[in-house]
Formats: C-alpha cells, sequence, structure tokens
C-alpha cells in the first residue's frame, strides 16, 4: 500500500500551525504544546487512509489534538490540572471556532510586532525567539521577575488590541 | 448566567486578561486558577477573549520558533549564534553531519520553501548544540584550564629542569644525556682527564671492579649527611659490621591512629573544615544526585553510569544510598578493571615502545586490585618480578624500563610508588632542592644493576613459537658508577631510606629493595599512594604534579596527608578502604560547578590550575582520560538503544582507539604524552566518523520504537537520552531545543523522520557537550 500522498502531505504541513494555535489555550506552555501537537501527528500519520480528501483537514486533525490534549492531561503532573476538565471543553470548543481567520491574524501580528516600540519589541523577542521564560529574559536583563512579567502582559494587550483594529479594518474593506 | 451589566463584564475582562496573561507565564497560583476557572464558566464572552489572548501568546511562540518573528529588530537567532560562535566551531562536526544526514532524507519531500531550508536547519543545528554546550561551558568553564595545565606538564618539568645551573645538553640530546655512561667502560675508562682540575674529594680514580668496604666509605664520607632518597631521620646503616642490613623499624603501631572507618572519614572532614576556617572560606554546597551519581561512577568503574543503572540509584529512597552506592562500586569488578587500567598506564604507559606483555600486566593487576590485596604487597610484586612475561604480568613493568641501565626503571619507581621526581637527579644534583642528590638516583639504581632481560622463543600448545621476555637477575655485586657533571666518576652502592646494602654477591637487590619499602620511617609507599588516589577523586592532589613530593614540594594539607597516610598504612595499604574513606567524605560529595549563590567566589578562591593551592572546597572538574571516554560513549549508546550493558567492554579496540592519543618520545624516561585536549568532536571522529553515526541513527531508531513495546513518545526518548549521556533529566532549555528542532523538520518530513532526526541531533548535542565530557 502506497503512503500518503502529496496532498496529505501538503495539507499536513499546511495544519500544523492552526493545530498549534488550537492546542496552546488548553496547555498554555509552548513545551505541552508542542509535545501535543507532535503526538496528535503521530495519530495523524498513522490514520492517514482515514482522513475523507476533500473535507476539511484541520478538523479533522482538531478532533485528534483534543483527545491527545486530555490523553496528556491525565498523565501529566499537577501543573495541567489547573483548568478544571469542562472548562477546558469549553476553552476547546471556543478555539475552534478563532483559528479560522488564523492567516490574517497572522500577518496582522507581524505587522503589529513591527509597530511596538524598539524596547516592546526588543522584549517580546527576547521571550519569544529563544522561546525563554520570563525568569530568564529578567535575568539577562537585570530586570526583576516581576516588571518583566508586568511589561510582557501589557505587550500582549497592546498587540492584542492592534491585531483587533487590523482586521476590523481590513474586514471593512473588502 | 447571561446577561450582566457591561460594566461588571469589563471588569472581569481586565481581570481575565489578568489571569490569562500569568496562564502564558506559567505563574498561575492556584487561588488564580481557582478564580480563572470560575470566569471561563461564568460567561462564553470571556472564553472567547481568554482564547484570543492565549492564541496570540501561541502565535508569538510557533512564529518566532519559525523565524518570523524577528520584524526589523535584530534577528536574535544570528546574535545567538555569533555569542557562542567559538562553540558553534567546536561542535562544528556535529553541525555538519546533521546538515548531511538531512539533506539525504529529505530529499523526496515536498519542500516549498526548499531554498532558505538548507541554511537554517543547519542555524537551527548547530543552535541546538550551541544551547547545550554554551551553558556546559559557562558551568565547567575550569575543565579547559585544566586541560592545558596537564597537557603543558611537560613543560613545566622542563622550566624546573632548566634553572641557572643546570646545562642544557639534558636538552639538546635527550637521547644520549650526559653521565649515563655503560657500566662496562667505567673501567677502562675512569675519565682521568677530566678529573684532574676538579675537585677531586668524591672521586673513584680508578673503581676496581670488587668493591669493598673502605670504598664504601669514601662514597659516603663527603660530609652530607642525608645520603638516603628522602628520609632524613632514619640512621644510616655504617656498613662497616654488617654485610646484611638489618631491618628494625616498625612501622606497625601507630598511637592515636582510629582503626574505625568512621572515625577516620570523620577526622577527614574536620581537618578539612579547619583548613577551610582558617583560610576564611566558605565550601561549596553538597551536589546534586546526577552530579554525584556520575562522579562516582567515572572515579570507580571508570565509566559513566547506564540509564538503567541511574534510575535504580533513583528509585533508592533514603540517605543511605550514596553509601550504598560506594560500597556496591568498591566490589565490582569494573572498579578493579578501572584501576589496573589507571595502573597500566601509569605502569608502562599506552604506547608501549618497548613491546611487552600490556594485557598480561593489566591482569596481574585486576586479579590483585579485585583481591583488593594490600598495595604495599603489589608495589613489592612489581618491583621483584622475575620469570616470563607472559606467565607472570608483573614483570611488564621492569622489562618496560629496563633500557639505559635501568635509569627509566629508577625515575619510574621512584615517581610512582614514592612520589618522588628523581628522574633530573640522574645526572645532576637537584636544582634547588639541596637534599636531594645525584648519588641518590644512582643508589636506586643500583638495586636494579643485577636485573636483566631476554628475549626467548617459547612453543606454543599448537605448536607455533613466539618471543616473550624473560626478566632475571644475576647474583652479582658491585658498586654502580655514574659520572658527575663535571666529569668525575663516582661510585654507589644500592641504598633506600637510610639502609644501604653492601657490594657483596649473592644478595638479591631487589628483594632487599622490597623488604626495605616496608621499613621506610617515611612511608614513602603509602604517601604517595594516598596522594594519587586524593588525586585521582578530587583532581587535585596536595602536591602539584601529584608524584613530586620531594623535599622542596609545597604540601597543601601537610596535616590530613600525613594522617591519610598512617591510617593506609595501619590498615594494611588496603585501597579499597583508601578509597570508601575519601569517597565518603563530606568534601567529595560537595558540588564541581559555580552554579550556585557566590559559586563565583567559591570558584575564584578556590582554583589551583591558577597555582594556588587547591583548598577542597570542591571537587575540581577535569576532562575524561580516554578511556573512561571510549567506554561511557559505548555505555551512553547502548542505553540508548536499550541493550544490556556487556560484562567486558571492548577493551582491544579500546587499547587502539586510545592510542591515537598518545605521542611517545622515546626518551631514557620513556615518557609520553597525552594528546589529549578534550576536544570532543575531534575525539569523535577518531572513533571512526561513519561507524558512530550509524551507531547513533540505530540506536536512536530502537529508541523511538523498541523491540518490545509501544512507539515512545518525544519526551519519554528525550528523557532516555539525557539519562543516558548526562545521568539526569533533560533541562527546560533542552527540552526546547527539542521541540524547535522537531518543529523545524516536521514541515519537510514525516512525523517519526522529523522525531527520529532530532533526537539523534540532541545525542550528538549531548555528547558534544561539555558536561559530557567532563569529570565533575
Amino acid at each position: 500500500m502506497a503512503g500518503p500522498g502529496e496532498d496529505f502531505i501538503r495539507l499536513f504541513t499546511q495544519a500544523q500551525r492552526a493545530l498549534y494555535l488550537y492546542i496552546m489555550p488548553l496547555v498554555s506552555s509552548s513545551a505541552d504544546a508542542d509535545e501535543i501537537l507532535q503526538e496528535t501527528n503521530v495519530v495523524i500519520w498513522s490514520k492517514w487512509s482515514q482522513f475523507t480528501p476533500g473535507t476539511n483537514f484541520v478538523a479533522w486533525g482538531r478532533a485528534i489534538a483534543r483527545l491527545e490534549v486530555f490523553r496528556y492531561r491525565r498523565r501529566r503532573d499537577s501543573r495541567l490540572q489547573l483548568l478544571g476538565d469542562d472548562v477546558v471543553e469549553l476553552i476547546a470548543e471556543q478555539s475552534a471556532h478563532q483559528i479560522s481567520d488564523a492567516d490574517q491574524r497572522r500577518d496582522a501580528l507581524a505587522e503589529c510586532v513591527n509597530r511596538l516600540r524598539e524596547r516592546d519589541r526588543e522584549l517580546i523577542q527576547r521571550r519569544y525567539n529563544s522561546n525563554v521564560s520570563g525568569d530568564e529574559v529578567a535575568e539577562q536583563l537585570g530586570r526583576p521577575a516581576n516588571s518583566v512579567y508586568q511589561s510582557l502582559g501589557r505587550i500582549r494587550r497592546v498587540l492584542m488590541e492592534c491585531v483587533r483594529r487590523r482586521l476590523s479594518s481590513a474586514g471593512a474593506a473588502t | 448566567m447571561k446577561g450582566k451589566s457591561g460594566e461588571a463584564l469589563n471588569q472581569m475582562s481586565g481581570e481575565l486578561l489578568e489571569l490569562a496573561n500569568r496562564y502564558c507565564d506559567q505563574q498561575l497560583t492556584s487561588d488564580d486558577a481557582k478564580r480563572l476557572n470560575d470566569l471561563l464558566r461564568l460567561d462564553s464572552a470571556l472564553v472567547a477573549l481568554f482564547v484570543e489572548f492565549v492564541q496570540l501568546h501561541g502565535q508569538l511562540a510557533w512564529d518566532a520558533g519559525h523565524g518570523t518573528l524577528s520584524g526589523r529588530g535584530a534577528p536574535a537567532n544570528e546574535e545567538f549564534l555569533a555569542s557562542c560562535s567559538e562553540s558553534v566551531s567546536d561542535v562544528s562536526g556535529q553541525s555538519s553531519a546533521g546538515n548531511r544526514r538531512l539533506s539525504s532524507t529529505v530529499g523526496s519531500m515536498e519542500m516549498a520553501r526548499s531554498r532558505s531550508r538548507g541554511l537554517r536547519s543547519y542555524l537551527t543545528a548547530s543552535a541546538v548544540a550551541c544551547a547545550l554546550v554554551t551553558v556546559s561551558i559557562l558551568m565547567w568553564q575550569s575543565v579547559s584550564e585544566v586541560a592545558q595545565e596537564a597537557a603543558g606538564k611537560g613543560d613545566i618539568a622542563d622550566i624546573r629542569n632548566s634553572s641557572k645551573d643546570v646545562i642544557d645538553k639534558s636538552d639538546s640530546a635527550p637521547l644520549n644525556p650526559v653521565g649515563v655512561v655503560a657500566q662496562s667502560e667505567v673501567g677502562l675508562n675512569p675519565g682521568a682527564g677530566t678529573d684532574q682540575g676538579g675537585a677531586s674529594e668524591n672521586s673513584v680514580a680508578a673503581a676496581s671492579p670488587d668493591e669493598s668496604l673502605s670504598s664504601l666509605e669514601a662514597v659516603s664520607d663527603d660530609g652530607d649527611t642525608s645520603d638516603s632518597l628522602v628520609s632524613s631521620g632514619a640512621e644510616t646503616q655504617s656498613g662497616s659490621d654488617s654485610r646484611v642490613p638489618v631491618i628494625t623499624a616498625e612501622v606497625s603501631s601507630i598511637p592515636d591512629m582510629p582503626t574505625d572507618d568512621y572515625a577516620i572519614i570523620e577526622r577527614i572532614d574536620e581537618l578539612l573544615a579547619k583548613s577551610w576556617e582558617e583560610n576564611g572560606v566558605v565550601a561549596s554546597p553538597e551536589s546534586e544526585d546526577a552530579e554525584w551519581l556520575r562522579r562516582a561512577y567515572l572515579t570507580f568503574a571508570g565509566r559513566i553510569p547506564s540509564a538503567e543503572e541511574c534510575r535504580r540509584y533513583y528509585s533508592a529512597t533514603g540517605d543511605r544510598r550514596r553509601r550504598m552506592l560506594v560500597e556496591e562500586l568498591l566490589s565490582d569488578a569494573r572498579t578493579a578493571e578501572n584501576l589496573s587500567v589507571m595502573w597500566v598506564n601509569l605502569l608502562i604507559g599506552r604506547s608501549n615502545p618497548r613491546g611487552v606483555d600490556q594485557a598480561a600486566l593489566q591482569a596481574f593487576l585486576m586479579e590483585r586490585f579485585q583481591k583488593n590485596e594490600p598495595w604495599i604487597g603489589m608495589v613489592g610484586e612489581l618491583i621483584a618480578a622475575e620469570g616470563r612475561s607472559d606467565q607472570n604480568g608483573a614483570t611488564n613493568f621492569l622489562l618496560a624500563h629496563l633500557n639505559d641501565q635501568a635509569t627509566p626503571a629508577t625515575a619510574v619507581t621512584a615517581r610512582l610508588f614514592f612520589g618522588q621526581q628523581v628522574h633530573c637527579t640522574q645526572c645532576h644534583d637537584h636544582p634547588f632542592s639541596r637534599d636531594v642528590k645525584q648519588d641518590q638516583f644512582w643508589a636506586l639504581n643500583a638495586f636494579f644493576k643485577q636485573t636483566s632481560r631476554e628475549l626467548i622463543k617459547v612453543s606454543l600448545p599448537d605448536g607455533t613459537q613466539k618471543d616473550v621476555w624473560k626478566l632475571a637477575d644475576s647474583t652479582g655485586g658491585g658498586m654502580t658508577f655514574y659520572e658527575t657533571l663535571r666529569g668525575q666518576q663516582k661510585a654507589v652502592l644500592p641504598e633506600f631510606a637510610g639502609h644501604r646494602l653492601t657490594a657483596a654477591d649473592g644478595i638479591d637487590r631487589r628483594d632487599e629493595l622490597v623488604r626495605l619499602l616496608t621499613t621506610d620511617p617515611d612511608r614513602q609507599v603509602s604517601k604517595a599512594m594516598v596522594n594519587r588516589m586524593w588525586n585521582h577523586f578530587f583532581g587535585a592532589g596536595f602536591t602539584t604534579p601529584v608524584d613530586d613530593m620531594g623535599p622542596h614540594a609545597t604540601i597543601s594539607h601537610p596535616e590530613l596527608l600525613s594522617f591519610l597516610t598512617d591510617a593506609f598504612v595501619q590498615s594494611g595499604y588496603d585501597t579499597k578502604r583508601l578509597m570508601m574513606w575519601i569517597a565518603l567524605s563530606d568534601a567529595w560529595h560537595r558540588t564541581s560547578s559555580t552554579n550556585f549563590a557566590g559559586g563565583e567566589v567559591v570558584f575564584e578562591q578556590d582554583n589551583p590550575v591558577t597555582g594556588t593551592e587547591p583548598l577542597f572546597t570542591r571537587v575540581y572538574p577535569r576532562y575524561m582520560v580516554p578511556e573512561q571516554l571510549y567506554d561511557s560513549i559505548r555505555v551512553a549508546i547502548r542505553s540508548v538503544s536499550g541493550q544490556p550493558m556487556e560484562s567486558s567492554l571492548g577493551t582491544l579496540h579500546r587499547t587502539e582507539w586510545v592510542k591515537q592519543f598518545v605521542e611517545s618520545f622515546g626518551t631514557d624516561d620513556n615518557d609520553e604524552r597525552l594528546q589529549f585536549d578534550g576536544n570532543i568532536s575531534q575525539a569523535l571522529m577518531m572513533m571512526n566518523g561513519e561507524d558512530l553515526e550509524q551507531a547513533i541513527s540505530l540506536a536512536v531508531q530502537s529508541l523511538v520504537v523498541p523491540a518490545s513495546g509501544k512507539r515512545r513518545t518525544g519526551s519519554e526518548c528525550l528523557e532516555q537520552l539525557s539519562m543516558s549521556v548526562l545521568s539526569r533529566k533533560p533541562s527546560e532549555s533542552e527540552e526546547r531545543a527539542f521541540r524547535n528542532r522537531q518543529r523545524t523538520l516536521v514541515r519537510t518530513l514525516t512525523v517519526e523522520k522529523a522525531m527520529e532526526l532530532a533526537l539523534e541531533d540532541m545525542l550528538w548535542a549531548y555528547l558534544n557537550s561539555a558536561e559530557f565530557i567532563a569529570v565533575h
């Protein structure tokens, strides 16, 4: 039996980001999200023949990811049990809705990051580019960790507002 | 629950975003979490807001991981790489290997952005290694200095020799040093010509072959009282009435010496604590289990623990597990093997230029260490050995050093067993130690005068013949002659620790030397072994170099050294007990890293590589020796692939492999230098790059999909890797590096392949890390 075809591989590749974004709100740490994504990928790959071409690949993958999240939560430490199962269900449902416009969001976010003040952009890049914790960023900058977390929170809100504005103006334009 | 006022919702939104922000940074307390759950249950608008916010966090993380977040600012990735370019070059073997593997496997995959991919994967692979390596190098920065120091050891000795009154003839003609004259020539050519102008009080004008007591007195009447090699307290045998030395000294009873192991360990702790207090220093904190566990295996068994052994250790509970491990390792055959390898290298070297039977010597040592024979007995066996090189392994020590009138045998015996560097006194008095005279070298050399070797043919059971060496003694007596720098001829009789033999025939001089060892009031054999063992455990001895304990040497902890020397004698030269005392001493459990508050201070105030005296407030990191490295790489790869440990790792291949690092000088001291500077990628290459690459690839495959059982997840695999190589769980930054790598690879490869390659890259990075190659 032949392996998955080129179409499948392309869909699979394209879905990675969407699946990651779907998983992220359910676990919060990128390490956990990565791990679950990889486990999801393994399942997707092993079940490739069950996918019906023409249907929504991301939705199919999301269903698998959702099961993996719960499986993961069961065998992981209490850090992941901060949210109740029922709350995770609520988030999962909502998260599935919100990734449909992910591409526009990505472009908008890239632009918004560019528009940040130099200092803020640097902080965001430090935090995410090498994916270190806020504590490590604080150490690098010689700032109190608390103030770094506050700054990160502020910048994230600024970015969220910015993305919203850009999406709504883009929506109005089309 | 719907229909709350806009104001209330607004207020809650602010609170929710605050909590969501903490959620993103894993800063939620359990109270926060309770509140967050309540809020999310309250209103779907809040859930939507929450998702929007955390997805933004996810986007930032994802896009950053894929290099699209660089914006207009400095591309952090390159900056990062530039900041550790040194390490990248260190691991260039790894990077290019990773790159090569990638390009060969990716070909069939759909690759829309393939043009930039090559470079990126190269950078990422480097970054993985780089991230690990830089962190580790910072922690173990002193290692390279240690290695430099070790590599330059020969130079240090040279410098010491080249003080002004030493004529550099010995350097310019190392193969034929002045002063060494074949014995037979002395009688014929007494050097009368050069003798005339010089002071003649000591010179033996014409040495007659049958020496008598009168010439013996002629040797000793030059007014210098301390003729013994080191000891000053011993009464010199006058030689006037007894032809055979009478051994009277008693060493067995030592007042106030505790016999109980715990009392001895306590005393070690006390003495070190006292020295810390006197020096106003604070010792490092206790090491983590992972660090200590690894240190213990490398020190005792000569290799890292397997993943299985790590887990067994970690699963044991209670504070007795370190003690239990020490006891287990002490009786383990691998410890005996490790000691025997160490001592083969010390006794005859790795390069074996004289072609003696290395394996037989090792078998001899291994058997004795396994039985824990008294150390002084082993020394005696090595010094007095007779017979065939293949039948009596102990003979190979002297067989390797009998060249050049047994001067190497003299020097190596003094250095290894007595902790005395006398090779320079072969040609002249010690440059700055007035107590070490040239005649002492020759007085020790005289013990080997009767000894000779010959090559004989023996028939093997299968009918073939082979050459073996035979070590034998004549029974002849007589004096040993040497020439001073001024060209005067002198003659001495065998003398050790204040006891002088006569010139008579029929005395087995090596047997006599062995007898004298046990009565040496200075307990040099014990002192030298204590110092060497302490050095083996701590990475520094009480003297530097460890085998130069002569009168000029500065001893960092004289009271402790003397205490342990006595304790070792009292124990009957019990090597394993000596090891146990050191291993269970408080200081040996302290961390070698500086990664704690105040660590830099400890590092600076106690850093013997700078030439200061060690304070033993920490264990000093050093590079593995090639044998440790070889065995450790094998253990690591077998652990990864889940294979059981072999009872005996392939020593033959190891011996050959290790030789690549050895530069033999072929000098009279049979010196060799280890050309191993801890450059692991060089070492890995020498392991036969392709074989190793294949072994690693296969190991990772069987790690991901074990022969029996289910496919493992990425984090399970990574944990097995770090446990196999570094005896610990992966750090957060390592997990991140792994995930970023995997994430990059999965865009162009199948999931399985991406995970495998990411794991391979991690394994290379781990093996390339300073943390792996250091004994710390």
